[in-house]
């Protein structure tokens, strides 16, 4: 574990030159929007990552770090452009720097070297995500499923799992498609071979008896055993042979179509399928599912360009295939139908191969009998009418000729009528051959089909055992990911629903329902009593910065366990009010109060509250404001105010020494207001202008005349208050501050046209005001401790000043002070 | 370096491939080479350690 011990800027994106002190403790940058404060962060970032979110992702295409790192007056000079930060190694408390500059931004240098410094630069620069700002937050909550679990795999590192389980589903997908397709060739060859050898069944018997019978014929010893490698015609090679029709062969072919076309079971089960189909068709939803499947289907089979065949923009391959993967898994009902087809078919669909095989060998015809063009592209457009009917059966192919496709079927009497029985009549012109010649040809056409089935066989038989290791490997994948993601998805979801409870009391009954399915994780939350819900249904946005936050840190938790040594938040409360932010301070302080947090905001009410809940110690905050290019942001540290004021001067910059005079003793008002509890006029939009001072002027009087009154009735010595009194009053007096409560017009607005050597003095002046509001050991502004609503005393960090509350005098009535 | 949950789900993986006997153990030898050792991702990769060259 590492924490920050300091920062240092160098001309980096709106900072030209700053200095952080951190001390590995938590720290807070307060500023108005456009202050600069945001630079802190983005320096973090760099240094530890090389790279800056914010100048990346949608529509940032032009932007750069090396370009637009470099602050906007150092833009040609990427060397002076860097960041340094130093850490502190737990344990050793060994100090190490990590350097990168924008010229060079892969590389950082660490100094001293070592090996665990890396390490823990290494480990820290593989996890960005302790980078948080609010449109991260955002990604959580209010997006897709599928977007949100991109996030969290990016988080948990998981992107090479969805990675793989892509592929493995897209492998599967292949495999099961390769399946089908070996299986329809390998039905269609088993059927040629069947048809050739004219038997009903390929069994082993009725083969031999068939072929022994021609063997017999052409005076060959009888074939005893069937084997893969059995030759029915050994002694003639295709070369020698040219085989013909004959009469008989061609009224044979022509038979067994018609046999097959007009059998009853045939025409029994085209009606059973016929109502799959119409259900498919009557249904609008079901319908359009169906089509999106073909679509996506077809779809899957361009992925293999590195670019949209269409507009021929680079898309990302794997991702792409992931998706339309998924959008196949999500139509649930219409999958469903088509696995129903496809079972409830199958008799159905091997005999429209069988058919189709037959049409094959009634088309061989064609030049024996002479059929014109015309009568050949009828049996080929009935061959593919063929194919669209087992399509259409199966519910592979769905579109608006759906329908069209039944109902052309029953064209097929006519197909018998009119050409298959002109054919028939033109084979009693072939030849009639010898008995030889017939068996030849028997054993010609019976040894061809005999190859092409072996060779499907083979082919099925492996396409089986790969489609059936792609389904184990994807289910044992998936059932891996389940496994030991589900209890961390289950850990997550408790610890969300602990912390957003903790920020939201008023959902004492909330819970969270965290979905992961491979690809997505869907999150539903619960509403008061009514019900899951989408996060953006019915939570107000601060409700849903709240959860992005919560989910954030349940997340993180998860991926670091005890190592998580530092967050940074950019401005993450943007949307959640003051009470919700205190509860978030709590919330950090009880469950993470080992990290160093650096956070942002723009909001000063959240950083005094991160103040007093102890998240960051006072010397830990630091402000920005009236940032310019020249400048960068004008910090209110008081060693920064008074050395950027003396630097000006040196230059005879009045104007600009005024500038930070004023805004540096608006800042130091405001802060000591809100220590002393001074009484101000209360502005609805928060700005305090140089006007408080004099409150503040007029309440510490106050308090150091109670405070004498309450010291002298416990008969304590009060010279010293009485001194610092007198003081006062003379700084008071020579700062002419609450003379400006009177009179606005003639106030610091006029600083700007002093001469150096009359502005020079009156600083001074501030200065010492000032500094008599602080202790001289510690060098803290003074505040006021209270009890309730009672102040108890003044006190500074490492004492107390003086008592507020009297000796009781007779009643036991404590004489008090002033109550702020 | 693998991250800790990544290298969690690939072991598990491997080691349920091992219990299918119709797997050939030489294709989850290579498959936890590709993944694991290698820690490839691509699909071509993952494929040809699945299934064994084809013979010619």
């Amino acid at each position: 574990m590492i924490s920050i011990e300091s920062i240092e800027i160098e001309k980096f994106r709106g900072i030209k030159g700053l200095s952080i002190d951190l001390r590995s403790k938590s720290f807070a940058v307060s500023g108005d929007n456009g202050s600069g404060k945001s630079g802190v962060v983005d320096a973090i970032e760099f240094a530890l990552t090389g790279s800056l979110t914010r100048l990346t992702g949608k529509g940032l295409g032009d932007v750069s770090v090396k370009e637009h790192g470099p602050h906007v007056d150092s833009r040609t000079e990427p060397t002076l452009s860097k960041v340094s930060l130093r850490f502190r190694m737990a344990g050793n408390n060994q100090l190490f720097t990590l350097s990168r500059s924008v010229s060079n931004a892969r590389s950082a240098s660490i100094t001293p070297k070592s090996k665990p410094a890396e390490d823990a630069i290494k480990d820290i620069s593989a996890h960005p995500e302790f980078f948080l700002s609010r449109r991260e937050i955002v990604k959580f909550i209010l997006t897709s499923a599928n977007d949100r679990a991109g996030q969290i795999q990016a988080l948990l590192k998981l992107e090479s799992i969805e990675k793989i389980r892509a592929s493995l589903q897209s492998i599967c997908n292949d495999k099961t498609r390769s399946f089908e397709a070996a299986g329809v060739n390998f039905e269609m060859t088993k059927s040629r071979l069947a048809s050739s050898l004219e038997v009903a069944e390929l069994k082993k018997e009725a083969i031999l008896a068939q072929v022994n019978a021609r063997r017999h014929t052409l005076g060959f010893d009888p074939i005893l055993e069937l084997r893969p490698d059995t030759n029915f015609f050994e002694r003639r090679t295709t070369k020698d042979f040219q085989p013909r029709i004959d009469k008989a062969t061609a009224s044979k072919v022509i038979d067994q179509f018609e046999t097959s076309l007009g059998a009853p079971e045939f025409l029994f089960e085209i009606d059973e399928a016929k109502t799959i189909v119409q259900e498919a068709v009557a249904d609008q939803d079901l319908f359009s599912a169906l089509r999106k499947i073909a679509f996506l289907r077809l779809g899957v089979t361009f992925l293999s360009a590195q670019a949209c065949p269409f507009c021929e923009l680079p898309w990302d391959l794997a991702e792409l295939r992931a998706l339309i993967e998924e959008k196949l898994k999500a139509s649930g009902k219409a999958e469903g139908l088509k696995r129903k087809a496809a079972t409830s078919n199958q008799n159905l669909i091997k005999r429209i191969i069988d058919l189709e095989t037959k049409l094959e060998n009634l088309a061989g015809l064609s030049p024996a009998l002479k059929l014109s063009d015309e009568q050949v592209a009828t049996l080929n457009n009935w061959k593919q009418h063929f194919k669209d009917l087992r399509d259409v059966i199966r519910l592979e192919k769905v579109d608006e000729n759906t329908s069209q496709v039944l109902v052309d079927w029953q064209g097929a009497d006519e197909l018998r009528k009119g050409l298959i029985s002109e054919m028939r009549k033109r084979t009693d012109k072939l030849p009639e051959i010898s008995k030889e010649d017939v068996a030849r040809e028997f054993l010609f056409q019976a040894q061809e089909h005999l190859q092409q089935y072996t060779n499907a066989r083979s082919l099925f038989a492996s396409a089986k055992i790969e489609e059936k290791i792609a389904t184990t490997a994807l289910d044992e994948f998936v059932a891996a990911c389940s496994r030991v993601l589900n209890s961390l998805y289950i850990s997550v979801e408790n610890d969300f629903c602990t912390y957003y409870k903790f920020l939201n009391s008023d959902e004492g009954a909330f819970s969270a329902k965290l979905t992961p399915t491979p690809g997505n994780v869907d999150l539903k939350v619960e509403f008061y009593g009514r019900g899951l819900f989408p996060p953006s249904a019915y939570h107000s946005e601060g409700h849903q910065d709240g959860m992005g936050l919560c989910l954030y840190l349940a997340l993180m938790k998860q991926v670091y366990r005890d190592s998580l040594s530092f967050l940074v938040l950019d401005d993450v409360l943007m949307s959640v009010d003051t009470g919700h932010r205190r509860k978030f301070c709590e919330l950090l302080s009880q469950h993470f109060p080992k990290i160093q947090l650096i956070i942002t905001t723009h909001d000063r009410v959240w950083q005094r509250q991160l103040v007093s809940n102890g998240i960051v110690s006072d010397e830990n905050t630091l402000r920005f404001s009236s940032w310019t290019p020249e400048s960068g942001p004008l910090t209110h540290r008081d060693s920064d105010v008074w050395a950027a004021i003396d630097e000006d001067l040196f230059k005879n910059d009045v104007s600009g020494a005024s500038h930070k005079l004023r805004h540096g003793l608006e800042f130091f008002a405001e802060d000591l207001a809100g220590k002393l509890k001074a009484r101000v006029e209360f502005r609805p939009d928060g700005n305090y202008d140089l006007a408080i001072l004099a409150d503040v002027t007029s309440r510490w009087k106050d308090l150091l005349t109670k405070a004498i009154a309450a010291e002298k009735s416990w008969g304590h010595d009060v010279s010293t208050l009485e001194e610092r009194l007198r003081l006062f009053r003379e700084a008071v007096a020579a700062s002419q501050v609450e003379q400006w409560a009177i009179n606005k017009s003639v106030h610091y607005n006029a600083w700007a046209q002093l001469h150096v050597n009359d502005f020079s003095p009156m600083a001074a002046t501030f200065k010492t005001l000032l500094n008599l509001l602080r202790c001289q050991s510690c060098a803290a502004f003074f505040y006021v401790a209270s009890t309730g609503s009672k102040s108890d005393s003044i006190r500074c960090k490492c004492s107390s000043l003086a008592n507020l509350i009297g000796k009781p005098v007779s009643s036991a009535v404590p004489m008090t002070g002033s109550g702020g | 370096m693998m991250e800790k949950l990544t290298a969690q789900i690939l072991n598990d993986f491997i080691e349920k491939m091992k219990a299918h006997s119709e797997i050939d153990s030489a294709a989850i030898d290579r498959l936890k080479k590709t993944l694991i050792d290698n820690e490839e991702t691509t699909r071509p990769k993952i494929e040809s350690s699945l299934f064994a060259p084809r013979k010619p």
